[in-house]
């Protein structure tokens, strides 16, 4: 349950990147998504977060999930943040 | 919000990574210490009796201590730690929790009495004046915080933002905002919590309004704590594990994580045990006082009163003392996040004045430069010169008169006090030089671990009870890589610099 927490943490912030033009077009550089495809990109994020907020509490109880779910968003939001810049880094080489 | 995010972040930033980085280290420190004393090395025993702790309470009984805290042994820590009170001093010894056995003094305050309490004091002592200036470097955090959230225009559309490639400014600023807004509820929480712990000294006024002054009364009602003097006859002390079982059961279950035995021999004698928090983040759980000769319960405190959860509830979060690997490893991960939003901080304020300092002949940048150098890579510097010298010198090891945990020390403010010189005479080689000293460093002290005790990495992550020793050598190993890489990639680049120099003269 805590993995499934993890997995839907790190996920949830890559729906939220995804629906950011800045990040696709450093990705992707002739692809940007549309308007409705970021708004569902972020309500699909949303509700992973959500999720995994409750997969936590469910797991380890109210006072570690909460503990544990904010580290989980701030690392996978790390990590996310240097796979993209290393994804442009290998890209622009 | 602009002046006071730059100039709160140049004025303590050198203090506030050294917090940071004996913090992160703290979140290992039992590991740590297992790793600076192999005699610790030892497997705990499934069934572990507390008859084990007596050999302890009979030597500190035997060296006339008023009062001994015995730390009970654990999965992080697995031998059995005493202090009392010797010759006017306190001491540390460590049992064996086989046989209760003393093991040999290991002769350092590896992490637990020298990183850790450098973390909260810095290891100025007078005054307490070490804990104030953590205490003001908690507040500038928050301070830091919230201005640097304010500050950062773009901070929805910049976020998860990273971009290595472009210019060393903005790459560094991208870093700075991508540790700072991402790791922000961290920071926030672990420096709020940083100063709720040590909220008698900070905001002593409440405790002044009410009590009048009158500290112990505070603790007495805050902390049920219990007292009695001597009765001044001879006392026996019960088998200790009924004296736990009582203990748990007023708590509805667990283990205590130390007993602490006063009025040591006497009728009056009696014992305070802390209940272990591995299974909950408050901290302290739960209390209790018994007879040490009857056995008789004459107080126990669960800590239910709602401001008392509340407190126990931020101190244990920033302490983490309960048992979550998971927790463990995100805790320090996001605390070297906030070695890097302090690291990057000082490098972007460098970077953004240095042709401006140079031309007006300033000389705000050469200082903040030896700053950032010493307190950064020279601080990773001296605790790896920490460790080499803890495998280095031997077990009974004497300088002048100085202690060999004390010259373990003077080797840590040694290399320290280098680096900064480092810095100052060689500065557009420095980082260079660091990063090579670091690699270097950190090689030897895992090549000096496996001499000297025989622990190579193969052995140490075959043998379950060595993993933290296995978990500190792979995080020497990751260092040696990290800093060689860092080294080449700014030879690499100094090389072009000068290259191009020569080409444009």
């Amino acid at each position: 349950m805590t993995m499934a927490a993890a997995l839907l943490a790190f996920g949830g912030l890559v729906f939220f990147a995804s629906s950011q033009t800045k990040h696709t077009s450093r990705i992707y550089r002739y692809w940007k998504p549309s308007r409705s495809a970021q708004i569902m990109a972020r309500t699909v994020g949303a509700a992973f977060i959500l999720l995994s907020l409750l997969g936590s509490m469910v797991s380890q109880g109210s006072a570690f999930g909460i503990l544990l779910w904010v580290c989980l968003l701030s690392v996978a939001g790390l990590m996310i943040g240097l796979s993209i810049g290393a994804v442009e880094f290998k890209s622009r080489r | 919000m602009n002046w006071l995010h730059t100039w709160t972040g140049v004025v303590l930033g050198a203090v506030l990574f050294a917090i940071f980085w004996m913090g992160t280290l703290s979140v290992f420190d039992r590991e740590i210490d297992r790793w600076m004393m192999p005699a610790t090395r030892i497997e705990l025993p499934p069934n572990f009796s507390y008859e084990m702790l007596r050999p302890a309470y009979e030597a500190a009984k035997a060296a006339k201590s008023p009062s001994t805290l015995i730390l009970a042994p654990n999965e992080r820590q697995p031998v059995i730690i005493a202090y009392w009170l010797a010759n006017k001093a306190i001491s540390q010894h460590l049992f064996d929790p086989r046989t209760g056995a003393e093991l040999p003094d290991q002769g350092t305050l590896a992490g637990t009495k020298f990183i850790y309490p450098f973390h909260y004091s810095l290891q100025l002592r007078f005054f307490s004046i070490g804990n104030w200036i953590v205490g003001l470097c908690g507040m500038a955090m928050m301070v830091l915080c919230v201005s640097g959230v304010i500050i950062h225009r773009k901070i929805f559309s910049d976020f998860f933002t990273f971009r290595p490639k472009r210019r060393f400014r903005r790459a560094v600023l991208d870093l700075h905002n991508l540790t700072g807004v991402i790791g922000l509820p961290f920071h926030f929480a672990i420096s709020l919590s940083g100063l709720v712990i040590f909220y008698a000294l900070y905001f002593p006024s409440g405790i002044w309004s009410v009590y009048r002054g009158d500290n112990q009364q505070f603790v007495k009602e805050a902390y049920d704590v219990f007292t009695r003097p001597k009765l001044k006859q001879p006392g026996e002390l019960m088998p200790l594990n009924e004296i736990v079982d009582r203990a748990s059961r007023s708590w509805s279950g667990g283990e205590p994580s130390y007993l602490y035995f006063f009025n040591l021999g006497d009728k009056n004698g009696y014992v305070q045990l802390n209940r272990a928090v591995g299974d909950t983040v408050l901290n302290p759980a739960a209390v209790a006082y018994l007879d040490t000769e009857t056995g008789d319960l004459l107080l126990a405190s669960q800590r239910d009163r709602p401001i008392s959860r509340v407190q126990s509830f931020i101190a244990g979060m920033h302490y983490i003392q309960f048992s979550h690997w998971t927790l463990r490893w995100l805790y320090f991960v996001l605390g070297l996040a906030g070695c890097i939003l302090i690291g990057t901080g000082l490098l972007f304020w460098l970077d953004t004045r240095r042709a401006r300092h140079k031309q007006l002949g300033l000389r705000g940048v050469p200082i903040v430069d030896a700053l950032a150098v010493g307190s950064t890579s020279g601080l990773v510097l001296a605790t790896l010169a920490f460790l080499v010298a803890n495998r280095m010198l031997p077990l009974n090891a004497d300088f002048a008169g100085i202690s060999r945990s004390s010259l373990e020390i003077w080797c840590f403010l040694g290399v320290w006090i280098l680096s900064y010189a480092n810095s100052i005479s060689r500065p557009h080689r420095t980082w260079i030089d660091q990063c090579y000293a670091i690699a270097a460093l950190a090689a030897s002290a895992i090549i000096l671990n496996w001499i000297t005790t025989g622990d190579n990495l193969v052995r140490t992550v075959s043998v379950r009870h060595l993993w933290p020793v296995a978990g500190i050598d792979v995080a020497l190993i990751g260092i040696t890589t990290a800093a060689l890489l860092a080294g080449s990639q700014l030879q690499k680049k100094l090389a072009k610099l000068r290259t191009d120099q020569s080409a444009v003269s």
